[in-house]
């Protein structure tokens, strides 16, 4: 796990009860488990296909077959059983395109591309906050500019904290795959980061310097 | 892969905690001796918690369900579709055995050994399930590349439909000369096409729709010559000894094989649309 698994706690039984309760055709309790992931879900299907109405459309998709196969959820995270799921439905919808989408929509520069993000909880100094939210924006775009592949993989892992294996079931690679394609990819985002730092280094010796 | 590559991968995992702890001692003293360890690794570190920031998107929208869509059935209308198949499949393997029984009582014999045994084998094969059918595959490939030249030369209608049954069930004693090499031509042939297409469905149909649609038209071009089967089979003595049941088995086997490709064909695409 990349970052902690919390121990199971009331909100872990309230969701096996959900999950009980929606196997046996409670819509209601099926709808409180919708509500509980459907941020992360568009998230990571905003992700993965870069666009906000394929993103809704898979997500609406990935519920509904949630839905319609529950029976097959054997236990374990319902999280990654449905992650598996969303992440499925955002991959047909990349084959279907014919795997060209979103280094397009990197050149493409409109504001309806990028996800809606709201700040993060604490509360950093304003210098911090500009140098975040650019980090931020260029990590966007550094992700959007992904092979498919590997995105697939580091916003699984980085961003949903997924381990290697969970991550494996969920794409149906294979372990060497998986820690492959994570590690090219924070490679390639590396490369940002440290451009990133050197611009901001350049800009405080600029500053020093007045 | 870069040296730079490598070295990523290995703190990539080591960051993980997906090192076995042997490759964490390596990684460890690796880190103590080298500077360039210790910033890519800090990179990496940067990167992961960076990413994690990211874990903020707001669906734009509820997306719970106002009606409860059909449910899949216990196993899924797929396992159901796929149990459906192999029941079609299980058929074809019958018909075309039926018709190898047909063929066999008729009284004029047709088989040589070596092939007998061979397209037996490919004919047993299609019977049991989808594993099998793989196997038969191999075997169903290699008789008809060896055998249908044979066929041209031996006769002049080679691809006789009726005549692969007589050379899977009859012994190698009863085979010999020109005739019979022809018909068993045409049994490798038909044995090859039949069991390798048949073979190959569930594999094909993995990867793509279009590939089982693509043997959906071998099946067909290989129909045809089937169905003609009662009108150009001019080996007499099938004609009169199995009558019109040989050919009638022929094509239902045919048929059934066509309509089990299309059954894996439409599972496919169906699969891929979930």
């Amino acid at each position: 796990m990349t970052t902690p698994r919390p121990a199971p706690t009331e909100a872990d039984a309230a969701i096996e009860a959900w999950v009980q309760r929606a196997r046996g055709g409670d819509l209601t309790a099926f709808n409180q488990l919708v509500l509980r992931y459907q941020d992360p879900v568009y998230g990571l299907t905003l992700r993965m296909l870069g666009a906000p109405q394929a993103a809704e459309d898979a997500t609406q998709e990935a519920f509904i077959r949630a839905w319609q196969r529950l029976e097959t959820f054997r236990g374990g995270s319902f999280k990654s059983w449905l992650f598996t799921i969303a992440a499925n439905q955002a991959r047909d919808e990349l084959r279907r395109r014919g795997r060209r989408p979103t280094t397009s929509l990197s050149g493409n520069n409109d504001d309806d591309d990028l996800p809606d993000i709201d700040p993060p909880d604490h509360d950093p100094t304003p210098l911090e906050q500009v140098e975040q939210a650019e980090l931020r924006g260029a990590l966007e775009a550094a992700l959007r500019t992904l092979p498919d592949d590997w995105r697939e993989v580091v916003v699984l892992s980085d961003i949903h904290g997924m381990d290697y294996r969970e991550i494996s079931e969920a794409t149906g690679l294979a372990l060497g795959t998986v820690k492959s394609r994570l590690s090219r990819a924070r490679g390639r985002l590396r490369e940002v980061i440290r451009s990133s730092r050197e611009l901001h280094e350049a800009a405080e010796r600029l500053g020093d310097r007045r | 892969m870069t040296p730079l590559e490598r070295l990523e991968e290995r703190l990539s995992a080591y960051l993980d905690g997906e090192l076995t702890s042997a490759e964490r001692s390596a990684v460890e003293a690796e880190l103590e001796a080298s500077v360039e360890a210790r910033e890519t690794l800090g990179d990496l570190r940067l990167v992961r918690s960076a990413l994690a920031t990211l874990d903020d998107v707001r669906a734009p929208r509820s997306f719970a369900l106002a009606v409860p869509p059909a449910r899949v059935p216990a196993g899924g209308s797929l396992a159901l579709m796929r149990r459906l198949e192999l029941v079609v499949r299980a058929s074809a393997a019958g018909a075309a055995l039926l018709f190898v029984v047909a063929v066999v009582h008729e009284p004029m014999s047709l088989a040589t050994g070596g092939v007998a045994e061979e397209a037996m084998t490919t004919f047993e094969a299609t019977a049991p399930g989808p594993e099998t059918l793989r196997a038969a595959d191999p075997a169903g490939a290699s008789v008809a590349p060896a055998f249908a030249p044979e066929a041209t030369p031996a006769s002049s209608q080679p691809a006789l439909a009726p005549a692969p049954a007589n050379g899977a069930v009859l012994p190698p004693s009863s085979g010999g000369g020109a005739g019979e090499g022809g018909v068993m031509g045409a049994a490798g042939a038909d044995g090859g096409q039949g069991g390798g297409a048949d073979g190959t469905t569930p594999a094909d149909a993995q990867p793509k729709g279009d590939l089982a649609a693509t043997d959906v038209e071998t099946f067909a071009t290989s129909a045809s010559p089937v169905d003609d089967g009662p009108g150009t089979i001019h080996v007499p003595e099938t004609s009169h000894g199995v009558g019109g049941v040989a050919p009638a088995l022929a094509t239902l086997t045919v048929l059934l094989v066509i309509l089990s490709a299309l059954m894996a064909w439409s599972r496919r695409e169906d699969q891929s649309q979930r």
